[in-house]
Order: C-alpha cells, then structure tokens, then sequence
C-alpha cells in the first residue's frame, strides 16, 4: 500500500496530473524519435536540472534513480565493449532521461489524481458496455497485490530463518501461493459485502 | 411461499432472520435447522471458536449461500436480491482483519469504494469522503497513506468506511480482537452512537454485557439468547465450569508423569 508520492511540495506538484502525464508521454516519445547526440545530451542536461529542482521530494527515489543509473552504465558498457561508443550514449541517456521523467512524475502527483486521469481517459469505454471505475479498481487491487506478495515473502522468510537459521529461498513458493490464494479469497470476501457482490 | 425477489420490503418483518437454515461446510455440518429473527437494535454474538458466529455472519450478508432454508432481510430473502446497490445497502460486514479489506492507498480512496455501489463517480466519491471524515473532526486523515496508520486507526477506518456506505444493518467480526483497550472503548462508544442495527460477534464480553440481546451459540446452535447480562454471565458460568472439568481431568495425568 505504499507510494512514492512525496509529501514535501515542489513547484511540479502544482502542475495537473494531465498536464504531466501528457508531458512525459511526449518528451519520452521524442527521447526514442532522436539519434542526435547532442539533443540528448541536453535532455540530459534539462532531466539533471529537473531533478534537482525537485530537492527533497526526490528523497524516496535517489536508491530507485542511482539503480537505474548503474544499469544505463551498464547498457552503456556492453556497447563500449562492442566498439559503439555513439550508441552507448545515446543508450545511457535515454534510459537515464526516461526514468528521471517517470520519477519526477511519480514524486509529484498523487496516484488518487493519476487514476482520475486514468478515469477521465478510459470514459469513452462505458459506451461500448465496459465500466472505468471497474478498471481502476482492478488497477488498485494489482498494485496492492505487488505489494502484500514482497511482505508475504519477507514474513514467510524470516519465519523459516528463526526457524532453521537459513533463507527459504525456492522452498517458499508453495507456502507463499497457498497464502496468497487465501489471501485473495478473503479481499474477494470483503469486496462482496461491500459493493453487495 | 417466500416473497419474490423483487416484492417491496415488508416493514413489518424483522431487519434480518433465519428460517431453518442449513449448512454444511466440508464434511461438518455448521447450522441444521437454525432459525432466528434478529429485530434488535444491537446484538451480541458470543461462544466459543468454531460455534458458527462467523458463519451466521456470512450468512447474514450473502456471502455463504445455505444448503436449505433462507435468509431473509425484511422478509425479502437475501440470496435472491440482486447484487449491488440494493444489497449492500441492506447489510455490510467488518472483517476480522482491516488488512483483509483494505484496497487502496490512502483514506480517502479506501472510504470513495464504500460509495462505488452507490454509483457515484470517483470525483463525487472523493469529495463525499472528504466531507465525511471532515464532520468527524479527521479532515487531515483524507490524504494518509494507509500504510502509515496504526493497527486500531486502520480498524477505525474500516469502520468509517462501514458507516459511509450507510447498510441498514452493520455486522461485526470479532472488532475487539485486535484493538487496545481504548481502541476496544472507542468503538464501543462509535457503535453505541451509530443508528444503525449492529451485530456484534466477540469474544471481548464487556462491550455486550449490557445489549438487549446476546445469542451464544454452541456448534451450530443457540444456548443462550435473552439480555446481554444474563447470557453472558450464563456464558462465564459454562465456561468456568469447562475449565475447572479440564482441569481436574488433567491432573491424574500429570501426576502420572511425575
């Protein structure tokens, strides 16, 4: 049930959720659009400035940006050691200036604003007979899910390291599924007394 | 002949009964032939683990479906109803565990869901649950991640989230289970103001002690059903009783041992 929404207010938290949405969709398509290395050095550039720009609120996220940062070196590497120097940079700093985007739009709009986009956006769908909000609620129930599984494992884990002294590991799987199908039936429960099935 | 699906309520039949019910779980039998009006304003529901209370629960809100006999809610029977609106306006459920039912990030999302069958968009939902938690004082809670609350703030929220979605009648899973002693005092004073029908299933007996009614149930049948003072003294008698037996019967054994 966590977020990486950042309480701590920037000037971007200001802009609508829209607005931003449809900026980063933009300006990451034109990442992909160009080859140009000094284009996408200054992409480099303005993502830098973005994200300092941000200060605190990008508190949550420098050990999710510095991964990403040690595989752009990565990628760019392996194309160094294939003798492509122009297509590691160009590599390294698309990746780079995705992500930063990703980021500062994570940081800075509350997921309840991105699911009213999300809304907004899947609204023409009731004409054909779908339901949005039933979409949004699956959405919901994704993320929350991706979440309970990685605390299930922890707790599964550290049951079998008390108990034994080592990790689970693959032996976990079994005890995990069997948890988690329980745990499905009993959300599903509670969503069937409180939407009255 | 039981009324149609679709027959108006009748107002004269009590909120919620039981007539004959049947239902077998696996190769145990839970209820054979339970039946119970419940037109009580508050009911408390005591007995040991495994009496059925959380059956009767399920029961009562459609989630088990009985092998015979019916469940009724103003005379309509509740398996019938439609799905939706009408039914989750008639009874809603707290679970046990807050985790069990939360679904979404932060409080004010997680109280919009109560309004969903009430077909309101998100933005109407939102703006419903803020106002909501603003009347009660806890306008700061609207944006809180979930996350973040504590064990008997999370047990609250769920209650909230009850209380929003406005059923008729409002059952309890063991709420006392996993609360402090002011958390168990805090509710006890909510469902005390609530105007609604509560059904209280517990273990906690002080909350129900003095209810016009509490129903102990003993494998799948009623032992005791009057005021909550007699029952639940009746109920600590049996199980002083029950102990003192064990007790007893243990001790040969451990003198054996040594």
């Amino acid at each position: 049930m966590g977020s990486l929404y950042s309480e701590h207010l920037t000037w971007l938290h200001r802009w609508p959720a829209g607005a931003k949405l449809a900026c980063m969709a933009l300006l990451g398509t034109l990442l992909f659009l160009f080859n140009e290395l000094w284009l996408l050095a200054a992409a480099g550039l303005a993502c830098a400035l973005l994200w300092c720009s941000l200060g605190p609120a990008t508190h949550k996220v420098r050990r999710l940006i510095r991964s990403v940062l040690v595989a752009a070196a990565l990628v760019a590497g392996f194309h160094l050691w294939l003798g492509r120097p122009d297509v590691a940079a160009v590599s390294a700093l698309r990746l780079a200036c995705a992500s930063t985007l990703g980021v500062a739009l994570t940081v800075t709009t509350r997921p309840t604003d991105l699911l009213l986009v999300l809304d907004a956006l899947l609204a023409p769908l009731a004409r054909l007979g779908l339901r949005p909000e039933r979409l949004s609620l699956q959405l919901a129930l994704m993320l929350r899910f991706t979440e309970h599984f990685f605390v299930q494992w922890q707790k599964l884990d550290e049951a079998h390291r008390l108990r034994t002294g080592r990790p689970g590991g693959l032996r976990l799987i079994a005890p995990l599924t069997v948890q988690m199908l329980q745990a499905a039936q009993r959300v599903a429960d509670a969503l069937y007394a409180r939407l009255g099935g | 002949m039981p009324p149609a699906a679709d027959a108006p309520a009748d107002a004269a039949s009590p909120w919620l009964e039981l007539r004959q019910v049947h239902l077998r779980r696996g190769g145990s039998q839970v209820f054979a032939g339970l039946s119970l009006h419940l037109a009580e304003e508050r009911i408390g529901l005591i007995g040991h683990n495994g009496a059925g209370k959380t059956s009767l629960l399920r029961l009562l809100c459609a989630l088990e479906a009985p092998q015979g006999g019916q469940v009724l809610s103003q005379g309509q029977d509740l398996h019938v109803l439609p799905a939706g609106q009408l039914r989750a306006q008639r009874v809603g459920m707290m679970f046990q565990n807050p985790d069990d039912q939360i679904i979404f990030p932060t409080v004010q999302e997680e109280l919009g869901l109560s309004l969903q069958p009430q077909g309101l968009s998100r933005r109407e939902a939102l703006a419903r649950a803020r106002a909501f938690l603003a009347e009660r004082g806890l306008a700061d809670w609207a944006e809180r991640a979930v996350g973040t609350l504590s064990q008997g703030q999370r047990q609250q929220l769920c209650w909230l989230a009850l209380l929003l979605a406005g059923p008729r009648t409002l059952l309890l899973d063991e709420p006392y289970a996993s609360l402090d002693l002011p958390g168990q005092a805090r509710l006890a004073d909510d469902i005390t103001a609530c105007g609604r029908q509560v059904l209280v299933s517990t273990h906690v007996l002080g909350p129900v002690r003095d209810y016009p009614r509490v129903i102990w149930l003993h494998e799948g049948r009623v032992r005791g059903d009057g005021p909550g003072r007699e029952v639940c003294a009746a109920y600590e008698a049996a199980v002083a009783a029950e102990v003192a037996h064990a007790r007893s019967a243990a001790r040969p054994e451990l003198r054996a041992v040594a």
